[in-house]
């Protein structure tokens, strides 16, 4: 469904994206993870068309997606839910939901249809769909940033940091959602530094570091790997000590 | 030896070249700087000051100039604020070294600038800075050809108090040195004559809503309105009184003169007194303005304002006394001969120049007529 | 008297009100306050002088013609003076709006030298009286033609998609392109929309204060003072200090002294950054 091949970012000097490839299949949930200015941000922008490759190509469903505008892409049916969750502040719960499906403004019954499965999904919302953005809690402003990106109705819904600054229950909420969303029919592309809560939930993983994939398999042998557990999953000093520093410079 | 032979014969040979292209290209020309506001809200005046004043450097230079010597000038804009009027006399009096500067027109302008001429001793002549400061500083450089605040405030009053017998009568001034002047001595001549004025109000020179000022002046019970301002701010008090019903006589000093005060004000100008020293109509007019009129038509296809007028005088009263004060034009006596300057035939008058540096002349109240023009109402004739 | 006083502030108020709301577009839309709104006053009355008095077309076509013209206008100046610097530093756009403030001022004293010219009263200068009250039409028109664009820009921002997104790229401009919103289009119409607001602002007050080149700057700063006062984010904030600011100003001239009355206006703007810096309104539409 989605390709990247040989993607090279820069930003002035400093090269961001060494070449890297990656693709989604239709249904699946792919997840990258990594650690902090891996690149992993910058690849979703790139899909997005926020910042462009010096190279190679972006194919979405077959069709090269890499030089049209920002909005053509978002009309392709790629969706991103951004960094930090990025709320219009000002705009109230329900004018945010309707910015996300600012590109099917014409379609009146279908946006009101699909607001109020968004209240379905999200109960949270309605009852607060007249306040301020900026008003929500980290957590329902998560829920609006899906929502909202869920308004353009995509085929492919990509999420950058869901988990980040929110409290362990509301991932655990937010994750059960994502996989709902999945299970509905859309395709999604994750990004997470949590990546026990990520790899739990997809069905293949790659793992990106100083711009280069250096990783990729099915979640379940990512979960497996023993450098992948040590840096990212969080056992890395216990593996250090039982290993007796012979692993030193894998990088937690 | 040689070596000062060689320099001796390079000097005498470049003392030669000098002379030699004194006597081919005649002697430089005499220089006047001009000061005035040549964009700006004030733009308009500016033009005709340099047009009085180059028509007047024109003819001089026809009749063989100053001692023989051709006369140029130099114009430097100084937008009506001082801090850049100094600038321009700076650059007039030390880059151009000018043998005399004429100008500005603002007030405050001329109060500011006139310090540089006086430190460099160079004579200046402002044709129409009328606050009566300029000449009272014990400056002796600067002289003046408008009539001052002075004498054209305490005209009008006499003419609002003596013939036509107001008794409440409130006065409207812009918050600079140009309308400050001329309200201390309205108020001063009103309290000579036994009267207070009903109100005194301040605007500043770019303020557009009078209806403050106004609606307070007519709560007053005012029966005549002095303004101390420019034309486009009178033309605006007189627009705003009549929208908001105040139906006094509008009465104010030479700022207020300009066709353009019509123009802007309409209905509501006409009736409007001020207070002039030369407006351009031709007859009745001294055969003097009537050449001048003409003269100044022919060049530049318009009338000449009263400000064109002083200029033009202000330019030949420096010729008259630069001719008297000998080839090698000492600005000291230069500026002696303009001091005793005595019933000199001017385009505006017959021009005396006091003790003060201030042209004693007659002052004219002038209306405006109904459908527009002026006509001169004080003295009878 | 007071009364009197209150209804002269009303009508200059929402002039400044609509000059204000150019500012709260500005700041909305590009984070900049544009030093340029007073001039863009001027413009917009330079059109109708043009239309109406020198080219002869009656007033009511000669209206929409200097808005048209006043918005193409807005639409040159964005492309060459405010579209090159989106990317620049805040305190360089700054700059850059009072540099286009005085190249446009200068540009038009070129062509049309510094001195007023008179504009023909359009709709009735003389008072009309209820009892001792004079209301000058005028003034009525002024005020009504003021309050009506606000309501209806409000409107435009409150209930259209246009609207709405341009709001959303206001507040988070790489957001907005995520979704699907032409972040520079949205900036371009905002630019538009505020100069054409300035231009009607000048385009009323013609009449009243003739037209010059300089006629924006004292407006202008008035209008500036206006937004700071009801709150630099909010539209009713924009009229409601504008409406402020022009009776404060009336009464100071009617009742302490007329010597201090644009002092008296920046003052209370000084006052409001130090006890209420997000304005009378706050960050309220």
């Amino acid at each position: 469904m989605l390709e990247l091949e040989n993607i090279q970012v820069f930003y002035g000097p400093v090269q961001a994206l060494h070449g890297i490839s990656l693709h989604v299949d239709e249904g699946e949930i792919v997840t990258i993870i990594g650690p902090n200015g891996a690149g992993k941000t910058t690849t979703l922008k790139t899909i997005t068309g926020l910042v462009r490759s010096r190279t190679g190509s972006i194919k979405f469903q077959g069709k090269r997606i890499d030089r049209l505008l920002e909005d053509q892409i978002v009309g392709q049916g790629i969706s991103l839910v951004p960094e930090g969750r990025r709320v219009f502040p000002r705009l109230t719960v329900l004018e945010n939901l309707e910015m996300g499906a600012y590109l099917r403004r014409s379609d009146r019954a279908g946006i009101q249809a699909d607001i109020k499965r968004m209240y379905e999904i999200f109960p949270r919302l309605e009852e607060r769909k007249a306040q301020l953005a900026e008003t929500l809690s980290g957590g329902e402003q998560q829920m609006l940033a899906i929502a909202r990106a869920l308004m353009s109705r995509p085929k492919l819904l990509m999420l950058d940091e869901p988990s980040m600054g929110l409290a362990p229950l509301v991932v655990k909420g937010i994750f059960e959602i994502i996989q709902k969303i999945n299970e509905e029919g859309t395709t999604i592309l994750l990004v997470e530094q949590n990546a026990r809560m990520a790899l739990r939930v997809a069905d293949r993983g790659y793992v990106l570091r100083t711009g280069e994939i250096v990783m990729e398999a099915s979640a379940a042998d990512l979960m497996k790997n023993e450098s992948v557990r040590r840096a990212y999953l969080g056992e890395g000093i216990y593996s250090l000590e039982k290993n007796n520093g012979s692993v030193a410079g894998t990088g937690a | 030896m040689l070596h000062r032979k060689r320099l001796m014969g390079v000097v005498a040979f470049l003392i030669l070249g000098l002379c030699l292209s004194s006597v081919t290209y005649g002697a430089p020309p005499i220089k006047i700087g001009i000061v005035a506001p040549l964009s700006g809200g004030a733009a308009m005046v500016g033009d005709t000051q340099v047009k009085g004043i180059a028509l007047a450097i024109k003819q001089i230079n026809a009749q063989g100039g100053i001692h023989g010597r051709q006369v140029v000038y130099y114009a430097e804009d100084d937008e009506q604020i001082p801090a850049k009027s100094v600038n321009a006399v700076n650059k007039l009096v030390y880059q151009q070294k000018v043998d005399a500067v004429i100008g500005t027109v603002n007030s405050s302008c001329t109060l500011a600038n006139m310090e540089i001429t006086k430190r460099a001793g160079v004579p200046q002549i402002t044709p129409i800075s009328s606050n009566p400061k300029i000449t009272r500083l014990g400056n002796p450089w600067i002289f003046r050809l408008q009539a001052s605040d002075d004498q054209q405030a305490e005209a009008i009053v006499n003419y609002a108090v003596n013939v036509l017998k107001l008794k409440k009568m409130a006065i409207m001034y812009q918050s600079d040195d140009y309308g400050t002047g001329g309200k201390d001595v309205i108020v001063r001549r009103l309290k000579e004559l036994g009267l207070e004025p009903v109100a005194v109000e301040a605007f500043n020179p770019d303020a557009k809503d009078m209806s403050a000022q106004i609606l307070k002046i007519k709560n007053a019970g005012a029966d005549g309105l002095f303004m101390w301002t420019m034309y486009a701010q009178g033309a605006l008090i007189a627009r705003q009184s009549r929208q908001l019903g105040l139906k006094v006589p509008l009465m104010g000093g030479g700022g207020l003169t300009n066709p353009k005060l019509v123009e802007l004000a309409g209905e509501a100008a006409y009736g409007l007194l001020n207070t002039q020293t030369f407006f351009p109509d031709p007859e009745g007019a001294s055969p003097e303005a009537k050449a001048f009129i003409e003269a100044y038509k022919k060049e530049y296809g318009i009338l000449p304002d009263s400000n064109a007028a002083m200029s033009y005088d202000s330019m030949m009263i420096l010729a008259e006394a630069m001719k008297k004060a000998g080839p090698a034009l000492n600005k000291k006596e230069v500026r002696d001969n303009i001091a005793a300057t005595k019933n000199y035939r001017g385009v505006t008058g017959v021009i005396t120049i006091d003790k003060y540096g201030d042209a004693n002349r007659d002052i004219l109240i002038i209306r405006v007529k109904e459908g527009g023009g002026y006509e001169v109402v004080w003295p009878k004739h | 008297m007071l009364l009197q006083q209150l209804i002269q502030g009303l009508a200059i108020g929402s002039v400044y009100g609509l000059l204000a709301l150019g500012y709260v577009l500005m700041w909305q839309a590009w984070a900049v306050l544009d030093f340029a709104r007073g001039d863009a006053a001027m413009m917009g009355a330079f059109f109708l002088l043009i239309f109406n008095v020198f080219l002869k077309i009656h007033i009511l076509l000669a209206f929409p013609l200097a808005i048209a013209a006043s918005a193409l206008t807005g639409f040159i100046i964005e492309r060459l003076a405010y579209r090159p610097l989106v990317g620049a530093r805040e305190i360089n756009r700054l700059i850059a709006t009072i540099g286009a403030g005085i190249l446009i001022r200068n540009l038009y004293r070129v062509m049309f030298g510094a001195d007023p010219f008179p504009f023909p009263t359009i709709f009735g200068e003389h008072p009309i009286y209820i009892k001792h009250l004079m209301i000058v039409p005028q003034n009525l028109w002024i005020t009504g033609i003021g309050f009506a664009l606000a309501i209806l820009l409000r409107l435009f921002l409150l209930k259209t998609w246009r609207g709405k997104a341009m709001r959303a790229a206001a507040q988070d401009r790489e957001t907005a392109a995520l979704m699907g919103i032409r972040v520079k289009n949205s900036m371009t119409l905002t630019f538009v929309v505020a100069t054409v607001l300035g231009g009607i602002a000048g385009m009323l007050i013609a009449p009243l204060y003739f037209v010059m080149a300089d006629m924006g700057v004292l407006i202008g700063l008035k209008g500036f003072a206006a937004a700071v006062l009801g709150g630099i984010e909010s539209v009713t904030g924009a009229m409601v200090g504008g409406i402020i600011l022009g009776i404060a100003e009336n009464l100071a001239g009617g009742f302490i002294s007329s010597g201090y009355q644009t002092a008296i206006a920046f003052a209370l703007m000084i006052l409001v950054l130090i006890f209420r810096p997000s304005g009378i309104m706050g960050r309220r539409l």
